[in-house]
């Protein structure tokens, strides 16, 4: 199931299977972890940015979302500030290229359910993922 | 004193600078963006290795064992190169230095034998008690002593003791005779060519002084407070 890049309302109309919402600016990085979780058997919808992500947001209530750190206008946290007010049940994984320092990664170890470092673990996040997603009834990953 | 390969260029432009906070600060900003797009490259390509481990046959048995290790050597890199231009902030604890090195002893005296090479541990009469990151220091003096056992001459021997004097730690490393040789072996750019000045770096961090000289082989000295000052 290919939910990437469409518009909000085609990608929220297209199913209504708990969804993956994952942003970032960096765009092969968002094309490859939209392939991973979709193979991984998990439905996904892709935002180039926060406020796109908002916009999804609004439309349907995502499942997960995974957003990066550094981007341009609304940041990371500034996103995940404003779906903590309005989802608070809506689990938050951060992906970050950045080199923090512990006090930093304990701020946003507060705010995130999980934290990555690009590059990110696969596995791992996948096992993460799937603790967060309902079961889809089926096995992930062979 | 040293040959002059880009890779030994590169360790000591980047061992002055991490033994330097104000040269570190002023890289640390200019390469942060820089940093950054290269980590998000970087985590590209790892996803689509991913992808491609997943659908894809490989051609023989040992394809994807033998192609990992290069993908990981270029993310140890990046982090090397980041811990390197970046302020360390450091989460120090009060302890014995003989706890760190005990839990380390038989891998470095192991990396050391896969080239003949003996490896003494000298502890001090008394411990050494006083404050360092575990982790920071564990991980400067590891990748330090793996880099020494790869490009140091094969078949000399090398001698690892520490003690604590004056409010300050002093740990040394000595060389025997073979004459300078910081890295022939490494001038792939890989991670090696980092190791001396992430050491500096770490040791810098801690408010501390390296000091190397290569008259007789090489001697490595490292001091630092056993209380560190708080930033």
């Amino acid at each position: 199931m290919a939910l990437s890049l469409l518009s909000p309302s085609t990608a929220a109309s297209r199913s209504w299977k708990p969804y993956v919402l994952v942003v970032d600016d960096h765009l092969s990085s968002l094309k490859r972890m939209s392939q991973i979780i979709e193979r991984a058997g998990h439905s996904c919808v892709t935002a180039e940015s926060a406020s796109q992500a908002l916009t999804f947001c609004e439309k349907r209530r995502p499942q997960v979302v995974v957003t990066d750190l550094s981007m341009p206008n609304l940041d990371g946290c500034g996103l995940a500030s404003w779906l903590s007010q309005r989802y608070p049940s809506v689990p938050l994984m951060l992906m970050t290229g950045q080199a923090l320092d512990a006090p930093e990664l304990v701020v946003l170890r507060r705010r995130f359910t999980e934290v990555f470092f690009k590059p990110v673990d696969v596995d791992w996040f996948l096992q993460c993922l799937d603790r967060l997603m309902p079961s889809s009834g089926f096995s992930s990953r062979s | 004193m040293l040959e002059s390969t880009p890779a030994n260029e590169l360790t000591t432009s980047l061992f002055r600078i991490a033994t330097d906070p104000v040269q570190t600060e002023s890289l640390h900003k200019l390469l942060g963006a820089f940093c950054h797009q290269c980590r998000n490259v970087l985590n590209s390509m790892k996803l689509s290795l991913y992808l491609a481990k997943r659908e894809h046959p490989p051609a023989s048995p040992n394809f994807w064992s033998e192609f990992e290790p290069g993908y990981l050597a270029v993310e140890q890199f990046y982090d090397r190169l980041q811990a390197i231009c970046r302020p360390m902030a450091l989460t120090p604890i009060k302890a014995s230095l003989e706890l760190l090195i005990d839990d380390r002893r038989n891998a470095w005296v192991s990396a050391m034998g896969e080239r003949q090479r003996s490896l003494a541990i000298v502890a001090p009469p008394e411990p050494a008690i006083g404050q360092f990151d575990p982790v920071r220091l564990g991980e400067g003096l590891d990748v330090f002593i793996h880099w020494r056992a790869r490009v140091g001459p094969s078949n000399t021997p090398a001698e690892l003791s520490w003690s604590c004097a004056d409010g300050r730690f002093l740990l040394e490393w000595i060389e025997q005779g073979g004459g300078p040789t910081i890295s022939s072996e490494s001038q792939d750019g890989g991670p090696a060519v980092l190791s001396l000045p992430f050491l500096a770096r770490v040791i810098s961090a801690h408010g501390g002084t390296l000091d190397l000289n290569f008259t007789q082989g090489l001697h490595l000295r490292i001091q630092w407070p056993v209380d560190l000052p708080h930033r």
